[in-house]
């Protein structure tokens, strides 16, 4: 019994990742068509872009330029996840969080914080204000479903603690933090993709390394295979980020079924 | 060994459960309490367990009230972290008191041996059965050395098997402490209870029906009855 189900969860998965590499071929065929179709120099052939794209893997720029990104990503979500985290608790657990923290925090969510990059600039320097843009940016998703989710804590599980003898730091550590970690995780993925698209806005002002200002200095030589290269660098950095944290997730919410 | 309830007036929205409501549970041997579904028995366990507060009157254990962690309470669903193995859920009154990993995990191997989840102790919740989780709480409920074990249903979620394996372990452990069950099955509570009581009525009253014989039986059945029929 377990053996079977086990026999067609990997076939189920087979046909899933099949699926995705047929999506991804339907993808570069289309855009072969075009490129044939409208010979524009914007519209590079899929051979030239991946040409391209393997010759500044293999001679090291791309890959120095996305280990920049990398770092700055990490750096800004390590920043997002401890900080959405906490203001996300303290919201949704303190009375005057919930009063006065969690307007403030959806009333800021939809302001479009990308225009505060000369203010972020002028008063953390070039390096600070890529990681605070990007921070702030991440910030958001995290911060919000960790809200919502330690709005839902069970109370009995709270309870069951309470009459064990435990007390408000134990409450915190067994029950609201496993509780709202399937949340914080969701946060986190949706904050993963976010990062990797922001990186660019952040990195294409002041060019200081990072794919971002890879792609912005291709666009200034009008080399569009390289404006590609770098795009897909970053789109799959982030789609393999992205599966790491759902795959974590997954994990989490299978083996306690919460 | 004694727990008692002393003037406990309980609201809860408009309703009001308890109003100058008194009770006493004794040590040495399994007190059931026999009530319909939304008399308040679930609020009582509550109420002694220190989990909600009344608005009036005390909970006394032996005499003074009850230290945290001296009363050890397992709600109908939900009774064990479903984040933690069942031998972390078991160790947890320990680490919560700060008991050595060493000694915690000594302690919690004893009880689950004694409860019969030893074979369980690496897995989640989510993979045991309602008698499994039942099991695994009531070793928790041991490590903690608590004085008084309330449960709310203790074998809602439990097959027939299962059921008596639990009352079999709720008769063992109210020799040492004072054990209180509430269910609103009436046959069951008859089969296995010492002391039994009858909670009904708005605000609820409580009744001890238990006598010898026949006559209990008899008198039990026209208590609930006439409860039952409000």
């Amino acid at each position: 019994m377990g053996e079977a189900k086990e026999h067609s969860r990997i076939i189920l998965s087979s046909l899933r990742a099949a699926y995705f590499l047929a999506a991804l071929l339907l993808l570069v065929i289309l855009w072969e068509a075009a490129a044939t179709l409208y010979q524009k120099p914007y519209l590079p052939h899929v051979s030239e872009i991946g040409e391209k794209l393997w010759r500044e893997l293999s001679a090291g720029r791309l890959t120095e330029d996305l280990q920049l990104s990398l770092r700055r990503i990490a750096l800004s979500l390590l920043i997002s996840s401890l900080t959405g985290m906490s203001l996300g608790l303290l919201a949704a657990r303190i009375g005057y969080g919930n009063r006065l923290l969690r307007p403030i925090i959806l009333a800021t969510y939809p302001m479009p914080h990308i225009t505060l990059i000369p203010i972020l600039l002028w008063l953390l320097g070039v390096e600070g204000s890529k990681i605070a843009v990007i921070s702030l940016i991440t910030f958001y998703p995290i911060a919000l479903s960790t809200m919502e989710w330690a709005l839902r804590t069970p109370r009995e599980y709270e309870e069951l603690v309470e009459t064990m003898g435990g007390n408000s730091w134990h409450k915190v550590i067994y029950v609201v933090i496993p509780s709202i970690l399937p949340g914080v995780l969701t946060g986190l993925r949706i904050a993963v993709s976010t990062a990797f698209a922001v990186v660019f806005v952040a990195e294409s002002f002041v060019l200081t390394g990072g794919v971002g200002a890879y792609i912005e200095e291709s666009w200034q030589r009008f080399d569009y295979a390289g404006v590609y290269a770098g795009m897909i660098t970053l789109s799959a950095a982030g789609m393999l980020s992205y599966a790491a944290i759902w795959l974590l997730e997954k994990s989490y919410r299978e083996r306690v079924g919460y | 060994m004694r727990l008692e309830l002393r003037g406990i007036t309980f609201s809860y929205k408009d309703l009001l459960i308890f109003e100058r409501f008194s009770a006493s549970f004794n040590g040495g041997g399994l007190n059931v309490v026999l009530g319909p579904n939304g008399v308040g028995k679930s609020t009582l366990l509550k109420i002694m367990a220190g989990v909600l507060r009344p608005k009036e009157g005390e909970v006394l254990l032996n005499g003074s009230p009850p230290a945290r962690g001296e009363i050890s309470y397992l709600p109908q669903d939900n009774e064990l972290l479903p984040w933690l193995t069942v031998r972390e859920n078991v160790e947890l009154p320990l680490r919560i008191r700060g008991v050595n990993s060493a000694e915690s995990r000594r302690r919690a191997e004893e009880a689950m041996k004694l409860t019969g989840v030893l074979r369980l102790a690496d897995r989640y919740p989510k993979r045991l059965s309602g008698g499994e989780r039942k099991r695994a709480a009531i070793a928790r409920a041991f490590v903690a050395e608590a004085k008084a074990l309330l449960l709310d249903e203790p074998t809602a979620s439990v097959d027939p098997a299962g059921k008596e394996d639990i009352w079999g372990l709720l008769k063992e452990a109210a020799k040492e402490r004072i054990t209180v069950a509430v269910t609103h099955d009436v046959a069951e509570a008859l089969l296995v209870g010492d002391v039994i009581y009858v909670l009904a009525g708005r605000p609820a009253r409580i009744a001890e029906v238990t006598e010898g014989g026949e006559r209990a039986w008899g008198r039990l059945r026209s208590i609930v009855e006439s409860y039952y029929r409000r």
